[in-house]
Protein backbone atom coordinates (compact mmCIF):
# COMPACT_ATOMS: atom_id res chain seq x y z
CA UNK A 1 0.00 0.00 0.00
CA UNK A 2 1.55 3.32 -1.04
CA UNK A 3 2.59 5.60 1.74
CA UNK A 4 2.01 9.25 0.90
CA UNK A 5 4.70 10.28 3.37
CA UNK A 6 7.33 8.08 1.78
CA UNK A 7 9.17 9.75 -1.10
CA UNK A 8 10.34 6.37 -2.28
CA UNK A 9 6.88 4.89 -2.57
CA UNK A 10 6.46 6.15 -6.13
CA UNK A 11 8.73 6.84 -9.05
CA UNK A 12 8.65 10.61 -8.90
CA UNK A 13 11.92 10.73 -7.06
CA UNK A 14 15.23 9.70 -8.49
CA UNK A 15 17.52 8.00 -6.08
CA UNK A 16 21.27 7.74 -6.01
CA UNK A 17 21.28 5.75 -9.22
CA UNK A 18 21.12 8.95 -11.21
CA UNK A 19 23.11 11.13 -8.88
CA UNK A 20 25.94 12.86 -10.65
CA UNK A 21 29.24 13.60 -9.10
CA UNK A 22 29.60 17.35 -9.12
CA UNK A 23 32.97 17.70 -7.52
CA UNK A 24 34.05 18.96 -4.19
CA UNK A 25 33.93 22.60 -5.24
CA UNK A 26 30.21 22.56 -5.90
CA UNK A 27 27.98 24.66 -3.72
CA UNK A 28 24.70 23.34 -2.46
CA UNK A 29 22.18 26.07 -1.85
CA UNK A 30 19.14 24.88 0.03
CA UNK A 31 16.07 26.74 1.04
CA UNK A 32 13.64 25.68 3.71
CA UNK A 33 10.47 24.61 1.97
CA UNK A 34 8.47 23.21 4.81
CA UNK A 35 8.37 22.70 8.51
CA UNK A 36 5.73 21.00 10.54
CA UNK A 37 4.03 22.96 13.26
CA UNK A 38 5.77 22.74 16.57
CA UNK A 39 4.80 23.95 19.98
CA UNK A 40 8.37 23.91 21.16
CA UNK A 41 8.91 26.59 23.72
CA UNK A 42 11.99 28.71 23.80
CA UNK A 43 14.65 26.58 25.36
CA UNK A 44 18.03 28.10 25.95
CA UNK A 45 21.15 26.16 26.68
CA UNK A 46 24.71 27.02 27.52
CA UNK A 47 28.05 25.28 27.41
CA UNK A 48 27.51 24.53 31.05
CA UNK A 49 24.29 22.70 30.45
CA UNK A 50 21.29 23.76 32.42
CA UNK A 51 23.25 25.70 34.99
CA UNK A 52 22.06 29.25 35.12
CA UNK A 53 19.24 28.78 32.69
CA UNK A 54 16.04 30.60 33.50
CA UNK A 55 12.80 29.11 34.67
CA UNK A 56 11.85 27.66 31.29
CA UNK A 57 11.20 23.96 31.28
CA UNK A 58 12.93 21.67 28.85
CA UNK A 59 11.31 18.87 26.94
CA UNK A 60 7.93 20.46 26.46
CA UNK A 61 8.07 20.32 22.67
CA UNK A 62 7.46 17.63 20.09
CA UNK A 63 9.58 16.32 17.22
CA UNK A 64 9.03 18.20 13.99
CA UNK A 65 9.91 17.62 10.37
CA UNK A 66 11.95 20.06 8.31
CA UNK A 67 12.32 19.77 4.55
CA UNK A 68 15.03 21.59 2.66
CA UNK A 69 15.23 21.79 -1.11
CA UNK A 70 17.73 23.37 -3.39
CA UNK A 71 19.81 22.96 -6.48
CA UNK A 72 23.40 22.15 -7.03
CA UNK A 73 25.23 25.22 -8.18
CA UNK A 74 28.56 25.21 -9.96
CA UNK A 75 28.29 21.61 -11.04
CA UNK B 1 8.66 6.28 40.25
CA UNK B 2 11.33 6.56 37.60
CA UNK B 3 13.22 9.21 39.53
CA UNK B 4 16.62 10.05 38.15
CA UNK B 5 19.66 12.02 39.19
CA UNK B 6 21.57 14.10 36.69
CA UNK B 7 24.80 16.06 36.50
CA UNK B 8 24.79 19.53 35.06
CA UNK B 9 28.34 19.72 33.74
CA UNK B 10 29.40 18.04 30.56
CA UNK B 11 32.55 16.05 30.04
CA UNK B 12 35.14 16.95 27.44
CA UNK B 13 33.67 14.31 25.16
CA UNK B 14 30.38 12.66 24.30
CA UNK B 15 29.31 10.50 27.21
CA UNK B 16 26.69 7.81 27.66
CA UNK B 17 23.66 9.37 29.32
CA UNK B 18 24.27 12.81 27.83
CA UNK B 19 21.02 14.55 27.01
CA UNK B 20 21.07 16.91 24.04
CA UNK B 21 18.40 19.14 22.62
CA UNK B 22 17.40 19.77 18.99
CA UNK B 23 19.14 16.78 17.47
CA UNK B 24 18.50 16.23 13.77
CA UNK B 25 17.75 12.87 12.23
CA UNK B 26 18.10 12.74 8.44
CA UNK B 27 15.12 10.87 7.00
CA UNK B 28 16.26 10.94 3.40
CA UNK B 29 18.20 12.84 0.80
CA UNK B 30 17.05 12.66 -2.80
CA UNK B 31 18.32 14.19 -6.00
CA UNK B 32 16.47 14.70 -9.25
CA UNK B 33 17.90 16.70 -12.13
CA UNK B 34 20.14 18.67 -9.86
CA UNK B 35 17.45 19.39 -7.28
CA UNK B 36 18.36 18.12 -3.86
CA UNK B 37 15.73 17.49 -1.21
CA UNK B 38 16.61 16.81 2.39
CA UNK B 39 14.06 15.77 4.98
CA UNK B 40 14.99 15.69 8.62
CA UNK B 41 13.26 15.30 11.94
CA UNK B 42 14.35 17.55 14.76
CA UNK B 43 14.03 15.84 18.12
CA UNK B 44 13.71 18.23 21.09
CA UNK B 45 15.64 15.89 23.40
CA UNK B 46 17.68 12.71 22.96
CA UNK B 47 19.81 10.62 25.30
CA UNK B 48 23.06 8.93 24.27
CA UNK B 49 23.00 5.13 24.56
CA UNK B 50 26.34 4.14 23.05
CA UNK B 51 28.59 2.34 25.51
CA UNK B 52 30.69 4.85 27.40
CA UNK B 53 33.93 2.91 26.99
CA UNK B 54 33.48 3.09 23.21
CA UNK B 55 32.86 6.82 23.42
CA UNK B 56 35.87 7.28 25.67
CA UNK B 57 38.18 5.38 23.32
CA UNK B 58 36.76 7.17 20.30
CA UNK B 59 37.54 10.52 21.90
CA UNK B 60 40.99 9.42 22.97
CA UNK B 61 42.13 8.08 19.62
CA UNK B 62 40.21 10.18 17.10
CA UNK B 63 42.59 12.46 15.30
CA UNK B 64 45.46 11.43 17.52
CA UNK B 65 48.58 11.47 15.35
CA UNK B 66 50.39 9.12 17.71
CA UNK B 67 47.72 6.46 17.36
CA UNK B 68 48.88 3.53 15.24
CA UNK B 69 45.41 2.85 13.80
CA UNK B 70 41.85 4.13 13.64
CA UNK B 71 40.53 0.95 15.16
CA UNK B 72 38.66 2.69 17.97
CA UNK B 73 36.97 5.32 15.85
CA UNK B 74 33.19 5.41 15.80
CA UNK B 75 31.03 6.39 12.84
CA UNK B 76 27.89 7.11 14.80
CA UNK B 77 26.37 7.57 18.21
CA UNK B 78 23.29 5.63 19.22
CA UNK B 79 20.57 7.79 20.77
CA UNK B 80 16.92 7.47 21.73
CA UNK B 81 14.39 10.28 21.81
CA UNK B 82 12.86 11.63 24.99
CA UNK B 83 9.21 12.54 24.73
CA UNK B 84 7.20 14.73 27.04
CA UNK B 85 5.54 12.15 29.30
CA UNK B 86 2.19 13.93 29.28
CA UNK B 87 2.17 13.85 25.48
CA UNK B 88 2.99 10.13 25.56
CA UNK B 89 0.07 9.41 27.87
CA UNK B 90 -2.19 11.30 25.47
CA UNK B 91 -0.66 9.62 22.44
CA UNK B 92 0.06 12.99 20.85
CA UNK B 93 3.83 13.18 21.15
CA UNK B 94 4.35 12.62 17.40
CA UNK B 95 1.38 14.63 16.20
CA UNK B 96 3.64 17.10 14.38
CA UNK B 97 4.82 14.18 12.26
CA UNK B 98 1.21 13.25 11.57
CA UNK B 99 1.53 10.05 13.57
CA UNK B 100 -1.18 8.96 15.97
CA UNK B 101 0.19 6.99 18.87
CA UNK B 102 -1.78 4.80 21.22
CA UNK B 103 -2.84 6.66 24.39
CA UNK B 104 -1.70 5.20 27.69
CA UNK B 105 -3.97 5.71 30.66
CA UNK B 106 -1.79 7.45 33.23
CA UNK B 107 -4.00 6.72 36.20
CA UNK B 108 -4.52 3.04 35.48
CA UNK B 109 -2.27 0.00 35.20
CA UNK B 110 -0.72 0.77 31.77
CA UNK B 111 0.43 4.21 32.85
CA UNK B 112 1.52 3.11 36.29
CA UNK B 113 3.62 0.23 34.99
CA UNK B 114 5.23 2.59 32.50
CA UNK B 115 6.14 5.04 35.26
CA UNK B 116 7.54 2.18 37.35
CA UNK B 117 9.73 1.20 34.39
CA UNK B 118 8.10 -2.17 34.06
CA UNK B 119 7.26 -1.75 30.37
CA UNK B 120 10.30 -2.93 28.40
CA UNK B 121 9.78 -0.45 25.57
CA UNK B 122 9.77 2.68 27.71
CA UNK B 123 11.99 4.31 30.30
CA UNK B 124 10.34 6.93 32.46
CA UNK B 125 12.50 9.78 33.75
CA UNK B 126 11.18 11.98 36.51
CA UNK B 127 13.72 14.72 37.12
CA UNK B 128 14.35 16.32 40.51
CA UNK B 129 12.55 19.55 41.31
CA UNK B 130 15.68 21.63 40.81
CA UNK B 131 16.14 20.32 37.27
CA UNK B 132 13.96 22.24 34.81
CA UNK B 133 12.96 19.30 32.65
CA UNK B 134 9.41 18.02 32.56
CA UNK B 135 8.96 14.28 33.04
CA UNK B 136 10.14 12.39 29.99
CA UNK B 137 9.69 8.98 28.44
CA UNK B 138 12.48 7.33 26.45
CA UNK B 139 11.02 5.17 23.69
CA UNK B 140 13.57 2.44 22.97
CA UNK B 141 11.73 1.46 19.78
CA UNK B 142 12.62 4.82 18.25
CA UNK B 143 16.38 4.65 18.73
CA UNK B 144 18.51 5.96 15.88
CA UNK B 145 22.09 6.82 15.13
CA UNK B 146 23.65 10.20 14.46
CA UNK B 147 27.02 10.98 13.01
CA UNK B 148 29.63 11.24 15.74
CA UNK B 149 31.21 14.37 14.24
CA UNK B 150 27.81 16.03 14.12
CA UNK B 151 27.22 15.33 17.81
CA UNK B 152 30.68 16.59 18.64
CA UNK B 153 29.92 19.78 16.75
CA UNK B 154 26.62 20.55 18.49
CA UNK B 155 27.28 19.24 21.96
CA UNK B 156 28.67 22.48 23.33
CA UNK B 157 25.58 24.41 22.35
CA UNK B 158 22.94 21.71 22.72
CA UNK B 159 24.03 19.92 25.89
CA UNK B 160 21.35 19.88 28.59
CA UNK B 161 22.65 17.54 31.29
CA UNK B 162 23.83 13.97 31.74
CA UNK B 163 22.26 11.14 33.64
CA UNK B 164 24.29 10.14 36.69
CA UNK B 165 25.98 6.79 37.06
CA UNK B 166 23.76 3.91 38.16
CA UNK B 167 20.74 5.66 36.64
CA UNK B 168 22.64 5.69 33.39
CA UNK B 169 23.53 2.01 33.75
CA UNK B 170 19.92 1.26 34.54
CA UNK B 171 18.88 2.97 31.31
CA UNK B 172 21.57 1.22 29.30
CA UNK B 173 20.77 -2.20 30.73
CA UNK B 174 17.07 -1.82 30.04
CA UNK B 175 17.79 -0.72 26.46
CA UNK B 176 20.05 -3.74 25.92
CA UNK B 177 17.37 -6.01 27.34
CA UNK B 178 14.78 -4.49 25.05
CA UNK B 179 16.93 -5.10 21.99
CA UNK B 180 17.79 -8.63 23.12
CA UNK B 181 14.21 -9.71 23.61
CA UNK B 182 13.04 -12.69 21.63
CA UNK B 183 10.03 -11.93 19.50
CA UNK B 184 7.60 -14.79 19.44
CA UNK B 185 5.06 -15.13 16.64
CA UNK B 186 1.46 -14.25 17.19
CA UNK B 187 -0.12 -17.61 16.49
CA UNK B 188 -3.55 -16.10 16.05
CA UNK B 189 -2.36 -13.83 13.23
CA UNK B 190 -2.05 -14.79 9.53
CA UNK B 191 1.27 -16.42 8.73
CA UNK B 192 2.15 -14.14 5.80
CA UNK B 193 5.52 -12.49 6.06
CA UNK B 194 7.03 -15.09 8.32
CA UNK B 195 10.23 -16.74 7.10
Amino acid sequence: MPNSNDPFSNNSYVTSQSTQTVGTASVLELERVGESISNTTSEASTDQGIVGVDESRYGTGKPRRVVLRGKIAGG
Amino acid sequence: MGSVQVKRNRLGRISQGDIFRDVEYIEYVTEKRGIIEVSKIVFPLVVVLTQDCDLEQNARYRGNPTSSSDDKQLFSVLVAPLYNAEHVFLGTHLSNLELNMEPINKSRTPGKTLMQNEKPRYHYLDFPDNIPIVAQVVDFKHYFSVNVSYVDRIRGRNFICRISELYRENLSQRFAAYLARIGLPDLSAPMSGTP
